[in-house]
């Protein structure tokens, strides 16, 4: 049995429900991520893992035990919050403390912990500090650390670093996941931002609407998306309806591409900024309405008869200016969507 | 006319505020003081004299030598310390319903909560003093102490449902998932966060406690006298003597300073600094 198994976990309430009936299993040493907009049903998940919302249906497995009836303080779970959740009248090394005098841990147990977890995260110069003479980034390093004297069988992040600025939230992020490795605990991550989505886990559980759409590895869910949600969610993309046979789509704009699926009749594409390859071609099929240069890449918006789309071109190239008649090359096989019916609004 | 543009209140006009606050606080407070300081000393002031023309210690011997005032004193102390710590063990986990649960008549209850603030003391007297009789609680220790608790708790009760309120709600849920129970929780976050609020309002109730006259009055004399009920004794009714309201109203005034400063020395070094900070 999997370290954690969910098994038709509900949550209603009396006019909306708010989590639909989800199965998920994880497996141990696992880093998950549950990403989706605001009101996906991703907080009420996390609360009912806690233990601090009881759910309507359903159960929760964790190290071989069933856990969904217990109160927190009895589930081996702990939690990182998005306000860091620091006791102010405590020093670093009292909050550190704090669950260890809960869960009675004896003293020499308690120092070594606490000791092991100081040394990574590097908390050394701070232990006698109060909460409030830290910085964000350190105060969130200590809300790391007193998740991990715990030793818990599944840590929880609930945007953690959705506080911070961005390029010392780029910084702990990378911090989080070695510490991740390090500890080899299971983990459960909750954020709204993609790009933590994507560079920290193993999977990648997209949820909306209460629902979970789609679960897979970054690279799965990105490149091979079933749904139209998880691939708009998911970085940039172009939906565009086409008309497939023989492992090649008829273009709305009338060119012929090869696509990755042996589906015939309408479909549904996701092309990305890398899937087309901009070329200056004065009877090409776009014209270049403008771009965006990002360091790495540029990012040009092609109007393609009365599709818009982004392609890309590496950096060191030029830029071509906007007005320009552009053909576009495909680099790879375009992406067809499973849920193809319908229009690719 | 152009009007000036200057801000008010800056650095620059700090020694004309100091000044003006200073006089105030002299005015307000300094005089008063000292008129009653000269007045429990004077053998005979009369206009136009600005000082008394002659000094005694009289006065404060006939009430210093009263055998039964420092039984009184020693009884409201008691009383006192009473009402003070049970405020707060009443106050704290009704403060907490009012700041934290939404429940229906939660306005009703706020309402009924605070009314002994607005209804005099005499009237809430005169209205337990005969319930009190019935309950044998009339001429008792603990029947002052619960008379004086109505009047002392919506104080106490407002003040921490204030400062409760600003307690965030992670703080309890991370206290939750760190193994504690919700009593735990309690005991190991909230009650020393609100220690700052208790400590405040704790010296209110303190002091409302010591130098309540009404209530203490109805429900306690005479079998039962508090300091002043004992004090104002020696206002009789026959005149107005400045000599005796003087040194009475010394001494009220000399628990409720001690108690103030001792406070001021505590709080600053340890609870407000450790309470106050980002919450």
């Amino acid at each position: 049995m999997a370290h954690l198994r969910i098994a038709g976990l509900t949550k209603s309430f009396a006019d909306a429900v708010a989590l639909h009936p989800t199965d998920l299993d994880v497996e141990q040493g696992e880093f998950i991520t549950l990403l989706g907009p605001s009101g996906c049903g991703k907080s009420t998940f996390l609360r009912m893992l806690m233990g601090i919302a009881a759910p309507s249906g359903g159960a929760i497995w964790l190290a071989g035990a069933r856990i969904d009836a217990m109160p927190p303080e009895k589930r081996n779970i702990a939690m990182v919050f998005q306000s860091y959740a620091l006791f102010p009248h405590l020093s670093v090394l009292g909050n550190l403390a704090f669950g260890l005098k809960m869960k009675k841990v004896p003293k020499a147990e308690q120092e070594r912990r606490i000791a092991h977890a100081v040394r990574i995260c590097n908390l050394g110069p701070y232990v006698a500090r109060m909460p409030r003479q830290l910085s964000g980034g350190q105060q969130q390093r200590v809300a790391l650390a007193r998740a991990i004297v715990m030793e818990p069988d599944l840590l929880l992040f609930d945007e953690p670093l959705s506080n911070l600025d961005a390029k010392l939230r780029e910084t702990l992020r990378e911090e989080l996941l070695t510490l991740h490795r390090r500890v080899g605990g299971t983990s459960i991550y909750v954020t709204h931002d993609q790009d933590e989505a994507m560079s920290m886990s193993d999977r990648i559980v997209v949820m909306n609407e209460g629902r979970v759409v789609e679960t897979g590895t970054p690279f799965d869910l990105y490149r091979a998306p079933r749904s139209r949600f998880t691939a708009r969610f998911l970085g940039r993309t172009t939906l565009v309806d086409a008309l497939a046979g023989k492992g090649m789509a008829r273009l709305p704009w009338g060119q012929m591409m090869p696509i990755d699926s042996a589906a015939s009749g309408p479909v549904a594409l996701s092309i990305r900024p890398e899937d087309l390859d901009p070329a200056l071609d004065p009877d090409g099929a776009g014209v270049v309405t403008g771009f965006q240069f990002l360091g790495s890449a540029v990012f040009y918006h092609v109007l393609a008869g009365d599709i818009r789309l982004t392609a890309s071109a590496p950096a060191r190239e030029a830029p071509i200016p906007a007005g320009s008649r552009v053909a576009l090359i495909s680099r790879a096989p375009l992406h067809v969507l499973d849920d193809s019916a319908g229009a690719a609004s | 006319m152009a009007r000036s543009s200057r801000i008010p209140f800056s650095t620059d006009d700090s020694l004309w505020l100091a000044i003006g606050l200073y006089s105030a606080l002299v005015l307000v407070i300094g005089v008063p003081l000292a008129m009653i300081v000269l007045w429990s000393f004077a053998d005979g002031w009369f206009p136009p004299a600005l000082i008394p023309t002659a000094f005694t210690l009289e006065h404060w011997r006939q009430i210093v030598e009263d055998r039964g005032l420092a039984e009184a004193t020693l009884r409201s102390i008691l009383i006192a310390t009473t009402v003070t710590a049970l405020s707060g063990v009443i106050a704290l986990p009704t403060a907490w319903a009012m700041a934290r649960f939404p429940f229906r008549m939660k306005r009703a209850v706020e309402m009924f909560v605070l009314a002994p603030l607005i209804v005099p003391g005499l009237v809430v007297a005169v209205g337990v003093g005969q319930l009190f009789l019935s309950l044998r609680l009339a001429y008792t220790v603990p029947g002052v102490i619960l008379v004086q608790l109505i009047g002392t708790l919506p104080l106490m009760i407002r003040l921490l449902s204030a400062s409760l309120g600003t307690i965030p709600e992670d703080l309890l849920l991370a206290a939750r998932a760190l193994g504690a129970s919700p009593l735990r929780a309690m005991l190991a976050v909230v009650l020393p966060l609100s220690v700052p609020t208790l400590v405040a309002g704790g010296l209110l109730t303190f002091v409302e406690s010591f130098q309540e006259f009404d209530m203490s009055f109805i429900v306690g004399a005479p079998l039962v006298e508090t300091l002043p009920v004992r004090l104002f004794f020696y206002l009789d009714g026959s005149g107005i003597r400045f000599t005796s309201a003087a040194v009475v109203s010394l001494i009220l005034l000399a628990p409720v300073l001690i108690v103030f400063v001792l406070a001021g020395r505590i709080m600053r070094d340890d609870v407000m600094a450790s309470g106050m900070g980002k919450l």
